[in-house]
């Protein structure tokens, strides 16, 4: 038998709401954090995005290290997005890649929080994801 | 008819007594005997769902933002009249209670617990978030504050509340004392007990 454990969550948009990506890295979602300051974890459900400049793009979703200068760390492979039609992914697309707080320092770290890093400015990105924690 | 066999029983809200029945409530540092007159439902509503930002006016709330204790109106009642309630809230934030002139209710020695969208997922009837508020001298109003725990700006920080109301009667010293023979007092021998504000 598999004991599968409770882990109550709640659904929510993206805390930037819609995003129009930029040539780097856009924060799409910041973790929520309980009053004791500790920090929940979040799992992309759906992804929208909207492409109309004038080719095919990527984008990728990740997160950011805590170098001094936080460098893009990429979670989910790259995702096709064709010009002049919405790509939607949903929850049975997506992987339940966990963005969490990962407090080492340098390049080891991780923010957490959930960018998305696209191959063209100007592509329209809105999410909803899935915050474990209290 | 169902009736809470215990305070703060798991399952729905139910009134704590019959009309007619007796309670003892513990305020203004003694138990006092009442008895119960009306009992009246207080359905959850858009009435009794309240926006802290709005009540205390600052607009938004950033992320970890806090609001401090917020006086209810809603949660008011009149002399010799009990509020039975419990909340909830809908925006991603904690909040917390505080009776008895800013006094932190659901908090033992290590700190105050609060209710977020992720208690109604452990506590489904919402029975832990029981509280009361007893009409009458002193300071005995229920204030609410609450922190942004989201990831987000809030523009709406709400709370709702509902439950029972009920219309009480003091009773005179009439009762046997059970520990002081041939003293009277006002709590019938069957009255339920209960702690109003706390301690």
């Amino acid at each position: 038998m598999v004991m599968q454990v409770l882990r109550p969550a709640i659904r929510k948009p993206n805390s930037a709401g819609l995003v129009t990506t930029t040539a780097g890295p856009d924060l799409c979602h910041i973790l929520g954090t309980n009053r004791s300051g500790i920090t929940r974890t979040a799992v992309i459900r759906k992804i929208i995005a909207y492409n109309n400049t004038g080719g095919p793009e990527t984008l990728q979703f990740g997160t950011r290290d805590l170098a001094g200068a936080p460098a893009f760390v990429q979670y989910l492979p790259d995702l096709w997005v064709p010009n002049g039609i919405e790509s939607i992914w949903n929850e049975v697309d997506i992987p339940a890649v966990e963005f969490s707080v990962l407090l080492l320092l340098l390049a080891l770290g991780r923010e957490g929080n959930i960018y998305v890093q696209a191959s063209v400015a100007n592509i329209l990105v809105s999410l909803e994801v899935e915050e474990f924690g209290s | 008819m169902n009736f809470v066999d215990n305070l703060y029983s798991q399952g729905p809200i139910a009134p704590i007594c019959q009309i007619k029945e007796h309670l003892a409530i513990w305020s203004e540092a003694r138990w006092i005997g009442f008895e119960a007159e009306l009992i009246e439902p207080i359905p959850r509503s858009s009435q009794f769902v309240i926006d802290l930002i709005a009540i205390a006016g600052v607009g938004i709330l950033a992320p970890i933002g806090t609001i401090a204790s917020q006086l209810i109106p809603q949660l008011q009642v009149s002399a010799n009249e009990l509020f039975h309630a419990r909340f909830f809230v809908l925006d991603d934030i904690e909040a917390q209670l505080w009776q008895l002139s800013n006094m932190a209710r659901f908090a033992p020695r290590g700190g105050q617990a609060g209710v977020n969208l992720f208690t109604p997922v452990y506590d489904p009837w919402l029975a832990t978030t029981t509280f009361w508020v007893l009409g009458g001298a002193g300071d005995k109003d229920a204030r609410v504050g609450c922190t942004n725990i989201g990831g987000a700006i809030l523009g709406q920080a709400r709370v709702g509340f509902f439950g029972y109301r009920y219309i009480l009667k003091q009773e005179p010293d009439i009762y046997p004392d059970p520990k002081n023979p041939g003293k009277r007092i006002s709590i019938h021998p069957n009255a339920r007990y209960l702690p109003a504000q706390g301690w």
